[in-house]
């Protein structure tokens, strides 16, 4: 490594291609996995504790959320003891990895995306069962849980890098320490990608892991773990915890040799986890606990009325619809300049009408269904709401894919108020509020006048205008004239702040330096008047 | 996850004989030659439209940048209400670019800044001037106006194919409204069209007579879900809409042209127009035909199946060669996505597959019949002299343009008795700014024959060099204009 500054943008990192599915084998390749992968459905999967299988009297079911009669599989539910337990081991294990020269870790995360794309297709099967995620977007996932490991790994190499500032008779030396143990607490709609990216963060910069998986995304986390031990992750240093949030989860936020939290989810167990970490901090521990924390967003596209409408509105029902709108990235705001209200609204409730709504294994589906029971309530709720507070625009009938899946069809409020419920919430499911706007500084003062600062975008061909957006919108991703979702890996390095999260970066060059201490070292080298050459 | 690569082509075919090759290289020289000849002579005039278009586009690619910046500003103004509105981004653009201006237009815009009239008279130059463009290369507005053209191209011996501008189809109402928009179409004119008077060298075939009424259609207009995803579920609704396109042409005895568009709908498009022409009620059907992009690397590829299918099918379809007109989408999105580029990346091999493939068809002429679509005299002329040697007579090919482009090219052509067809879009302007920007990037592209040719009247040995004789001279990217200004 020659170039040793962390914050160097590396824009030649190569990010794993997606899927190009007008290739008719990788459509073969995902429909076979699907098939294997629908075979294998009803597996068990006990915790994995120092490398070993723990099976619990508690189970957590993973069902298939577009037909809810169908289970994915089981796993154990691990409580407090269990957490004590993986804790325990990765303190004994955590001084031999952070040992190892950053080289060495690094490669085996590269040996771990190796093995991803090895399982690539079936991965992707998982998830699409798991998740229902639609083709795109599962195998997008994967190929993201890929760049988090390679990109992480090169970044962790680069850190390591010696840094000096030497004047003769004195040596200077400036180095990263791994925090020690960290807590990855990872949501389910991203449900490799994201529990990969802060659990290859954490093990290339030195620190020991403990995984808990969302609760309804335990599977595909299982087999994350699985492909990691066979990458040669030393079992002491990466243990599986799925397990209700509130046993599990926040045991690990609460123990006394847990370092790091690392959280992907909802603003308020993100903030809950900050608060109590703040909490036990110099109490039941001696050192401060950091918490990396990344929550929701209600992030707005912005229609200029001299937008290219085709791009607008394909940009738009991608960003808000897209796996059912449940992407922290999501577009649930749309405000449009009043010239052309009609205009856009009319071409977004038709081509959102037309959205292909079904189970995800097909490869035609845009649309599936939500993630569980309690999500679909949420939505419905809001959906009444929005009933009250604006225009109901478009409400798509599932008819009778809800008997069997978590189905909520698309839902378009126009009309609505900018300090309405519908435009201040973060809804999570495919619900797309519609706000007009005199005038470009009124969309502005819109677009920021909610909690959140995630991403948000405009459509705009006049320069002067996307200045001012660059300068205007407060959001840690602005995306100008493109949807608002779908950021990669180096090249849009992810994060908000706000009510959105600390502000850091997943994806970026400066992500890895919240999960190590930076020691400086300094010798003095005179003795008697003489040092040595420089 | 990488793709795999296409794969390669199958055991190809023995090419002519050397012989052949030999004859058709030297008639090749001496067509081209004549048609310079004829059409050199034909220069634009000062007091002529085309004079100062073509002056325009001449300084618009002076500089890569400001031509950028021109396009974005053409490419948005039809969405502009306000002289207010168009001045402001006239300015907005023009200002990235300082350099590129002249001084006196640089004052222009200074005062335009500052003075409300100069904004205006600004704001109307530009729209007039954009609107100019416009209409070189859409042939109406309505479908009256287009069929003025259609007339008015047959009073000069050359005849038409139309084309319906519309919008990216979203939505399910939106391909509902194209399907019936091509369907109207047919129903309204082709009627009217098929009493015009006959015209021997343009509707008489080698097997009979050709339709008059002439479409061409985009089959991802016809589905909003045109996604190479689901190949079923396209061919399901798509397929259907292109089944009953083909019955009305039938009743009316109408040519329906499936156009090509971006790489990832091609192997799609493909297969739709196959499998449904295959059908035992289309098997017979004639009139019809599909585009080959020989920019594509699988371009000799596809050809090769498409007249396997034909020699199944026992009828003959119509082919028309292009080079393509996604060059710089196709390039700089597999690029973006890090997948294989599909598109050549020289231009010489984008020619060199033109020609191979020109001698494929003629070659194979009782399945496909070949419509060279191209305003590179080269590459005409080479297919001309092909079909020479062969022995297939002038009304056995056509040779197609677009509206708006290289008609001393067309007018040269039909007065040697060849069928000429000119391609006519027509529509909204909003709708048209999509096939507007990629004429405008096709006449100013570095690459253009008609750059090197027309603007920039290269020698003639350079412009009808044979392709593959860049490959051997010049491994890197070569460019067929001598004297083009660096970019
Ligand atoms: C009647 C008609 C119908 C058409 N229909 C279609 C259609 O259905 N689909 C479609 O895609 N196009 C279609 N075209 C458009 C056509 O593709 C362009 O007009 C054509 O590519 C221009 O080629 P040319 O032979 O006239 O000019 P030339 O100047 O000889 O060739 C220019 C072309 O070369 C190719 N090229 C440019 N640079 C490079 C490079 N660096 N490397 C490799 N190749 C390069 C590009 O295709 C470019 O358009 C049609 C054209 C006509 C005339």
């Amino acid at each position: 490594m020659t170039d040793a500054d962390p914050h160097s943008c590396n824009a030649e990192f190569a990010n794993e291609p997606h899927v190009d599915f007008a290739v008719e084998a990788n459509r073969m390749a995902m429909q076979a996995a699907i098939s294997r992968v629908g075979a294998q459905l009803g597996c068990h999967c006990p915790l994995v504790i120092d490398g070993e299988s723990v099976d619990t009297e508690g189970r957590l079911a993973s069902v298939v959320p577009y037909e809810f009669t169908r289970q994915v599989g089981t796993t154990a539910s691990a409580d407090a003891s269990h957490a004590d337990r993986a804790v325990q081991a990765a303190r004994s294990a955590r001084a031999d990895w952070a040992r190892l020269p950053a080289r060495r870790r690094s490669d085996k995360l590269r040996r771990l995306a190796d093995l991803m794309r090895r399982d690539f297709f079936e991965l992707s099967a998982w998830e699409v069962f798991e998740s229902a995620k639609p083709w795109r977007e599962a195998t997008a996932d994967v190929c993201e849980a890929i760049d988090f490991c390679e990109y992480y790994a090169e970044g962790a190499e680069r850190l390591a890098a010696c840094r000096g500032a030497d004047v003769p008779g004195e040596e200077n030396r400036f180095v990263y320490l791994p925090r020690g143990i960290a807590a990855v607490i990872a949501p389910w709609n991203f449900p490799l990608a994201i529990l990969t990216g802060m659990t290859a963060a954490a093990l290339a910069t030195g620190n020991a892991v403990v995984m808990k998986p969302a609760e309804q995304s335990p599977i595909i986390a299982a087999k994350l773990m699985q492909l990691a031990l066979e990458a040669g992750i030393p079992p002491g240093v990466l243990h599986y915890l799925p397990g209700k949030g509130e046993e599990v989860g926040a045991a690990l936020v609460e123990h006394s040799y847990v370092h790091l939290i690392a959280f992907t989810g909802s603003r308020e167990v993100g903030l809950a986890i900050h608060a109590r970490a703040a909490q036990v901090s110099g109490k039941r521990c001696k050192f401060v606990k950091r918490v990396i924390a990344e929550m929701g967003g209600k992030n707005a596209v912005i229609v200029d009325r001299d937008a290219d409408l085709d791009e607008a509105v394909a940009g738009v029902v991608y960003s808000a619809f897209g796996f059912q709108g449940q992407k922290c990235s999501a577009c649930s705001r749309v405000i449009v300049l009043k010239d052309v209200y009609d205009a856009f609204l009319h071409r977004l409730i038709e081509a959102t009408r037309s959205l292909p709504i079904g189970p995800a294994e097909q490869p035609a589906t845009i649309v599936s269904a939500v993630i569980d029971q309690e999500a679909r309530d949420r939505i419905l709720r809001y959906i009444e709401i929005g009933r009250q507070e604006g225009t109901e625009a478009l409400a798509v009938d599932v008819g009778e894919l809800a008997r069997s899946g978590y189905y909520v069809g698309p839902h378009i409020f126009a009309d609505v108020a900018p300090d309405a419920r519908l435009a201040q919430e973060e809804i999570f499911g495919p619900v797309l509020a519609v706000l007009s706007a005199e005038d470009l500084d009124e969309a502005f003062r819109i677009a920021n006048g909610v909690d959140y600062a995630l991403t948000g975008g405009i459509f705009s061909r006049s320069p002067a205008h996307l200045d001012r957006a660059r300068r205007e919108m407060e959001v840690g991703n602005l995306y100008l004239n493109r949807g608002i979702t779908g950021a990669l890996v180096g090249r849009q390095p992810f994060g908000g702040f706000k009510l959105s999260g600390i502000g850091s970066k997943a994806g970026g060059s400066d992500y890895l330096l919240q999960y190590v201490i930076p020691k400086t070292i300094t010798e003095n080298t005179m003795r008697r008047g003489f040092a040595p050459p420089e | 996850m990488a793709a795999p690569t296409a794969p390669l082509p199958p055991p190809w075919e023995s090419d002519l004989t050397p012989e052949q090759l030999d004859q058709i290289s030297v008639a090749t020289q001496d067509i081209g030659r004549r048609l310079f000849d004829q059409f050199r002579a034909d220069r634009p005039r000062l007091w002529q439209r085309r004079w100062w278009d073509d002056r325009v586009m001449a300084w618009a690619m002076r500089d890569e940048h400001l031509k950028v910046e021109l396009f974005r500003f053409v490419d948005v103004l039809p969405m502009l209400k306000s002289s207010e509105e168009i001045a402001g981004h006239l300015l907005e653009y023009l200002d990235r670019v300082p350099d590129a201006l002249p001084w006196w237009l640089r004052s222009v815009l200074g005062f335009g800044r500052s003075n409300a009239l100069t904004r205006a008279m600004l704001a109307r130059a530009a729209t007039l001037a954009s609107s100019d463009f416009a209409r070189r290369f859409i042939a109406g507005s309505t479908t009256a106006q287009v069929l003025k053209s259609a007339r008015r191209a047959r009073k000069q011996r050359q005849t038409f194919t139309l084309d319906i501008l519309g919008e990216a189809v979203i939505s399910e109402s939106e391909a509902e409204a194209y399907f019936r928009a091509y369907v109207d179409l047919i129903e309204g004119v082709a009627p009217q069209v098929n009493q015009w008077p006959a015209i021997e060298q343009l509707d008489q075939g080698v097997l009979g007579p050709l339709p008059r009424f002439n479409l061409s259609i985009k089959l991802s207009a016809l589905d909003c879900h045109f996604d190479p995803i689901d190949p079923a579920g396209v061919f399901e609704r798509a397929g259907e809409r292109f089944r009953q396109l083909l019955r009305i042409a039938q009743q009316h005895q109408a040519f329906i042209n499936v156009d090509m568009e971006s790489y990832d709908k091609k192997d799609l498009t493909l297969q739709i127009f196959q499998a449904v022409l295959m059908e035992d009620e289309f098997r017979q059907v004639a009139d019809v035909g599909i585009v080959i992009q020989c920019y594509l690397k699988s371009a000799l590829h596809d050809l090769h199946r498409l007249a396997e299918w034909a020699r199944q099918r026992g009828t003959p379809v119509w082919v028309r060669l292009v080079k393509g007109a996604y060059w710089d989408y196709e390039t700089v999105h597999a690029r973006a996505e890090h997948w294989p580029i599909p598109v050549f990346q020289q231009k010489w091999q984008s020619d060199a597959t033109f020609e191979r493939a020109t001698r494929y068809v003629m070659q194979h002429i009782d399945h496909l019949r070949p419509a060279l679509a191209s305003h590179n005299i080269r590459s005409l002329a080479h297919g001309l002299a092909t079909a020479q040697v062969l022995g297939i007579p002038k009304n056995g090919l056509e040779v197609q343009m677009l509206y708006g482009m290289a008609d001393v090219e067309k007018r040269a052509l039909a007065e040697q008795g060849y069928r000429v067809r000119v391609y006519m879009p027509y529509g909204e302007l909003i709708p048209g700014m999509a096939y507007l920007v990629r004429r405008l990037l096709e006449n100013t592209s570095n690459d253009s024959f008609l750059r090197a040719g027309l603007y920039e009247q290269a020698p003639v040995e350079v412009l009808l060099r044979d392709p593959l004789a860049s490959e051997k001279t010049d491994g890197r990217r070569t460019r067929i204009s001598s004297n083009s200004p660096a970019s």
